[in-house]
């Protein structure tokens, strides 16, 4: 009985032992940093430093962070939900100076959590801001957004999302707020801020254009996966950015190197558009490509058609002759004259109809060769293929409006657009001032500058974006004109096209609209 | 700063209301107690022994208690605080002195107002440790000692039990007391030091001001977060702006033939006004009387509104206003909330207006709702009639306390100057009438946020209420600890020690009651566990069926009870001052009176409570 107790023991004794070996090939502490070693460890921190999951690797350690931690005995989790509960409370209550420590505090019990950095700097630069008058209180809170990130960054370095929300507070809270011009002069005098960087790079889109960058390298060059945002959009942004910034030295009336900004912006466009980008199944496609898709998608159809001319029609027409007789008459009636019932048919019968390059080059003989030397079915195939890449590229493209300001910059480098955005800007200074005639001679020499402009490059007429600049200053225009008498635009207004265009519609008709009725 | 609960009743008024409850909960509480020993004992042994033993517990009492030696209190005393010291108490200190090395790397000082977040942050820390240290000293030791039958030593002398336990909260008070002073003179200096700066300034930055010859205007340099603007006279004298609530005064020098300015410690850091709070009512747009202003859409409930450019307007009307506390005029100080309905001139804040008004004599209380509106519309139209100086405008700024000083010979709506307190406020009462004058905008408020600004007191006085609020907690959690320990074992005893402490500092208090009087969704204890365990919404019905009734006939048995222990549990959150020490207001003596009161209110009932049972345990006998 003792003896069988004595060799139990000396069996848990083994067993434990021997459960050691394993457990010091998984967890043995990486070696890295001391002199001799080069990383190696466990399996486990090799696989920690692999995956880049050690807090070495995932940012800045942080002394307060850890003891708080430990302090919390593992109850880290729980206590960060009552801070946050209590956050939502400061803030419920206007007690911003809690509230700011609180976050403090939450971030650094739980400093790998992006999502609290991301959505508490948001909460700090955007809803706390706006709860205080002075636009220069204001400004500290987006401030204080912004560099909340900042800290959240410093522990998470490898964290695209978390740069590119800095980016876009830094170019877009402080340039695009109603208080913009405010923000955008504070920050620029903001020495706290900015240290030592010299204030022709304080532009905050050029500032913000960097982390944008940081975070695209983060991307590019050290393989981070970008998870839950949009590549095409991602990549663009540090362009938008530099976009924004030659808008915005028009605007405010910095003329003198307008032009460069505007060849910087195109060059750096075009560089976007020759980016390898993600494309739905994973594959990476160009948005420069899209011409040449589209080129070579018209050549394989021509190629196609040279085969046997005119079969697709035939097989089209087949199709009809095939369809019941109610459909068949839905189908060809024109479009006004079907009632609900024919609609709907018609609508059936045209996706029966309808005739894919496949079906037609698994008609033609597919001994045949094509001038490119592809049989029919291959050729057909491509063609399905490029069709659905040159709608991919095309939506990519809309979604950046990718050919606006293309065309943009291409005629805002031009200098007869530089002049006539001088002589707007000199006219709307001019208005602030009152002195009326002036602002009318310059607000003329801009539209005659416009004119010009648009007639060489067309696409910008209907484009919301000019429209909307344009209409603003044909407002002023207008009330102008108004002071000297005349109440409507000439009828050879030179902006005549954007008017039609842009204005918004009235609902109530104008009195000239308003039909007479005939006199008893 | 925020009173969320009604602003403080007088004393005479809390004698009335509270004080009158006090005796009638403390004669209630004895006389249940008398009722339930006689009861016991009439079961047990008939009616003659049962009076004579119920008679003999009283009269050994008043026999203690009158019989009570305060020599042999001391002594027994000086016990506990050997026993304290023994019991290495000082540890305490010990994890305070670590606070205070590592308090740097949470506390941000540049934070828009560090002097508030850093006085918080250590008095809270210090009136949380000291409080478990009067948890953990006052419920251990008597199980302790009766377990090791060291009381043996004590009770076979000639002392009485209520002087044990009398002795056991004085003995432990005193070490709490002791540490107590320890810590606060530390953190005194911590904060005074951290929070002291200065900055420097570039004279070549400085640039002229437009219209004032010989002034110069610049920013100073920045530390801890923040630079302040400032102007500088031709003598070069000047102050800055206020910056993260404090400002410094600026002087110049001459070095070597140059002009050098000097930045002087920050001002109005570390203050203890002393404000002088009105009644506050409103003036609706259409100019009728109301109770609140409006709420423009805020959760919070707490800040009324006035619409600018209409006949809406707060009045405050104050009490005690005499030229001997008030020699040098006015001071109206007030911190006033802007909602803007467009954002308008961005770069200006919102125009508003002040003036004094000689106040109606006192509204006379009346419960009839009608009669109440009534007599105010009426005394809305006396209003008109009422002397009125002229008005000052000023831009409100938020998050800052706005001045305006009315002098005491002013002008009065017409023109005419005026004395203040002869024309204005004759029998001490005067109103002050706010309204915002730009069309769309709102100003908010709340009934503090406009005070009169009597003085200074000295801060190291204030911070001294402060610690004595800390020091009346930590009194009553020992009288606690003592009493639960002298009939539960000592785990049992830190429990329910730490459990009313718990309480009372995290605010429970308020909350049960709310469970208690079921006005709160999901029903009582009961109920909840049931939806908890059905993961019901709170709003659902329960199915109706013999296990509701059950369930809800429970909770409405057992939440009566809870009530009853909430309303009787300490609110030891009252004894916080440190909002008022962190916002730079002089804690009332009128509160610490109040305090004190409360305090004993509870001290008294537990030395007697923890003397009955202490005398009924064995040992003592």
């Amino acid at each position: 009985m003792e003896r069988g107790t004595f060799y139990r023991r000396v069996a848990y004794l083994i067993c434990i032992a021997m459960l050691l070996l394993p457990l010091s090939y998984l967890a043995q502490p990486s070696a890295a940093g001391k002199p001799g070693a080069s990383g190696g460890g466990g399996l486990l921190a090799r696989m920690r430093s692999d995956y880049h999951l050690s807090q070495t690797n995932l940012g800045e350690l942080d002394p307060a962070s850890e003891t708080i931690k430990l302090a919390s005995l593992g109850m880290h989790g729980v206590a960060a939900n009552i801070l946050w509960l209590k956050s939502n409370e400061y803030k419920m209550k206007q007690n911003w100076t809690a509230l700011s420590a609180t976050l403090e505090q939450i971030t650094k019990l739980q400093p790998n959590f992006i999502a609290v950095w991301r959505h508490q700097a948001w909460n700090l630069a955007y809803n706390v801001s706006v709860e205080f008058d002075d636009y220069r209180d204001r400004y500290d809170w987006v401030k204080r957004g912004i560099k909340f990130l900042r800290d959240g960054i410093d522990y998470n370095l490898r964290e695209p999302r978390l740069w590119w929300d800095h980016g876009w507070f830094i170019g877009y809270k402080i340039g695009r707020s109603d208080e913009h011009k405010q923000f955008r002069k504070l920050f620029l005098a903001d020495d706290d801020y900015h240290g030592d960087r010299p204030i022709e790079e304080r532009d905050n889109w050029l500032v913000g254009r960097e982390s944008f960058l940081e975070a695209q390298r983060l991307v590019d060059d050290e393989g981070v996966i970008l998870r839950g945002m949009n590549p095409v959009l991602f990549h663009i942004n540090p362009t938008m950015w530099l976009l924004n910034y030659a808008a915005q030295q028009e605007e405010e009336g910095q003329f003198a190197d307008a032009i460069k900004h505007w060849q910087r912006a195109q060059a750096d466009l075009l560089r976007y558009e020759a980016r390898e980008l993600p494309g739905p199944d994973s594959k990476p496609l160009r948005l420069r490509d899209y011409a040449p898709v589209l080129e070579r998608q018209q050549k394989l159809l021509d190629e196609l058609e040279a085969l046997d001319p005119g079969l697709q029609e035939r097989m089209r027409q087949e199709k009809i002759a095939g369809l019941s007789a109610d459909e068949r008459a839905a189908y060809l009636k024109p479009d006004e004259e079907r009632n609900d019932q024919e609609h709907r048919l018609a609508a059936d019968a045209a996706g029966k109809v309808f005739v894919t390059h496949e079906e037609v080059g698994r008609r033609i003989d597919p001994d045949k060769r094509s001038a490119s030397g592809l049989n029919p079915e291959e050729l057909a195939t491509q063609i399905s293929e490029l069709r659905i890449q040159a709608s991919i590229l095309d939506s990519y493209r809309t979604q950046v409006n990718l050919d606006y300001w293309l065309t943009r910059c291409e005629a805002e480098s031009d200098p007869l657009a530089v002049e006539a955005r001088k002589a707007i800007f000199e006219g709307n200074e001019a208005y602030d001032r009152l002195e009326l005639a002036l602002a009318r001679q310059k607000f003329e020499e801009g539209i005659a500058g416009w004119r010009k402009v648009l007639d060489k490059y067309p696409s910008t007429v209907t484009d919301a974006i000019t429209g909307s600049e344009l209409m603003e200053m044909i407002k002023r225009y207008r009330a102008i004109l108004r002071q000297d008498g005349i109440t409507e635009l000439p009828d050879d207004f030179l902006l005549n096209d954007i008017v039609a265009e842009h204005e918004p519609r009235d609902p109530t008709p104008r009195e000239s609209e308003i039909p007479k009725q005939p006199k008893e | 700063m925020v009173f969320e609960k009604e602003l403080l009743p007088t004393l005479n008024e809390w004698l009335l209301n509270s004080g009158g409850l006090w005796l009638l909960v403390v004669a209630a509480l004895s006389a249940t107690a008398v009722v339930l020993g006689l009861v016991f004992q009439l079961i047990r042994f008939g009616p003659r022994a049962a009076l004579r033993s119920v008679g003999q517990v009283i009269g050994n009492f008043f026999g203690d208690v009158l019989g009570i030696s305060p020599r042999r209190v001391a002594a027994l005393a000086a016990l506990a605080v050997k026993e304290s010291i023994r019991r290495r108490v000082l540890y305490v200190f010990v994890v305070f002195a670590l606070l205070l090395a590592f308090a740097g790397w949470f506390l941000d000082p540049r934070s828009d107002n560090p002097a508030k977040l850093y006085l918080t942050f250590l008095l809270n820390a210090v009136s949380f440790l000291s409080l478990v240290m009067a948890v953990v000293l006052s419920a251990t030791s008597l199980p302790a000692d009766l377990k090791n039958r060291t009381i043996q030593t004590v009770v076979t002398k000639p002392v009485r039990a209520t002087e044990i336990v009398l002795g056991r909260i004085l003995g432990f008070s005193f070490t709490g007391t002791l540490l107590l002073l320890a810590m606060a003179l530390p953190s005194y200096v911590f904060v005074y030091r951290t929070l002291s700066h200065s900055h420097a300034i570039d004279a070549a930055s400085m640039v002229e001001v437009r219209n004032v010859p010989g002034a110069l205007q610049g920013r100073t340099s920045s530390v801890n977060g923040h630079a302040h603007d400032f102007t500088v006279d031709a003598q070069g004298l000047g102050r800055t702006v206020v910056e993260q609530g404090h400002w410094h005064r600026v002087s110049s020098e001459q070095v070597g033939g140059q002009t050098r300015y000097v930045v002087g410690p920050p001002e109005d850091q570390l203050t203890a006004k002393v404000p002088v709070y009105g009644q506050l009512t409103f003036v609706s747009r259409d100019g009728t009387p109301a109770d609140k202003g409006i709420n423009v859409g805020n959760e919070w409930t707490y800040l009324s509104y006035i619409d600018g450019a209409t006949r809406a307007a707060a009045i405050w009307t104050f009490d005690g206003v005499t030229p001997d506390r008030f020699p040098d005029g006015l001071p109206v100080e007030m911190n006033l909330k802007v909602f803007r309905t467009y954002k308008g001139d961005i770069e200006k804040t919102i125009l508003g207006s002040i003036k004094l008004r000689r106040a109606l004599p006192p509204m006379p209380a009346t419960k009839d709702e009608t009669q109440r509106r009534d007599a105010m519309i009426q005394r809305q139209l006396e209003r008109a009639s009422q002397p009125t100086s002229e008005p000052k405008n000023f831009f409100v700024q938020e998050y800052k306390t706005d001045q305006v000083v009315f002098p005491r010979k002013l002008n009065d709506s017409s023109g005419k100057e005026i004395d203040l307190f002869e024309v204005l406020a004759p029998d001490g009462r005067i109103e002050v009438e706010v309204q915002c004058l730009q069309g769309g905008q709102y100003f908010g408020m709340a009934q503090p946020d406009v005070y009169l600004r009597a003085a200074y007191a000295p801060f190291w006085l204030n911070y001294l209420k402060c610690f004595s609020g800390v020091w009346l907690q930590m009194v009553l959690v020992t009288a606690f600890g003592v009493m639960f320990s002298t009939f539960l074992s000592a785990p049992v005893a830190l429990l329910a020690t730490l459990s009313v402490m718990a309480a009372g500092y995290f605010n429970v208090v308020d909350t049960m009651i709310e469970y208690g009087l079921g006005r709160n969704l999901g029903g009582g204890i009961a109920e909840s566990a049931v939806r908890l365990f059905l993961q019901s919404n709170l709003t659902t019905p329960l199915e109706s069926g013999w296990g509701t009734t059950f369930v809800k006939l429970f909770d409405a048995v057992t939440m009566p009870f809870l009530v009853v222990v909430a309303s009787i549990l300490p609110d030891l959150n009252q004894f916080n001052h440190v909002p008022f020490v962190a916002n730079g207001y002089d804690i009332p003596n009128q509160v610490m009176a109040l305090r004190l009161l409360a305090a004993l209110g509870y001290f008294i009932p537990l030395a007697i409570v923890g003397y009955l049972f202490f005398r009924n345990r064995e040992v003592a006998v």
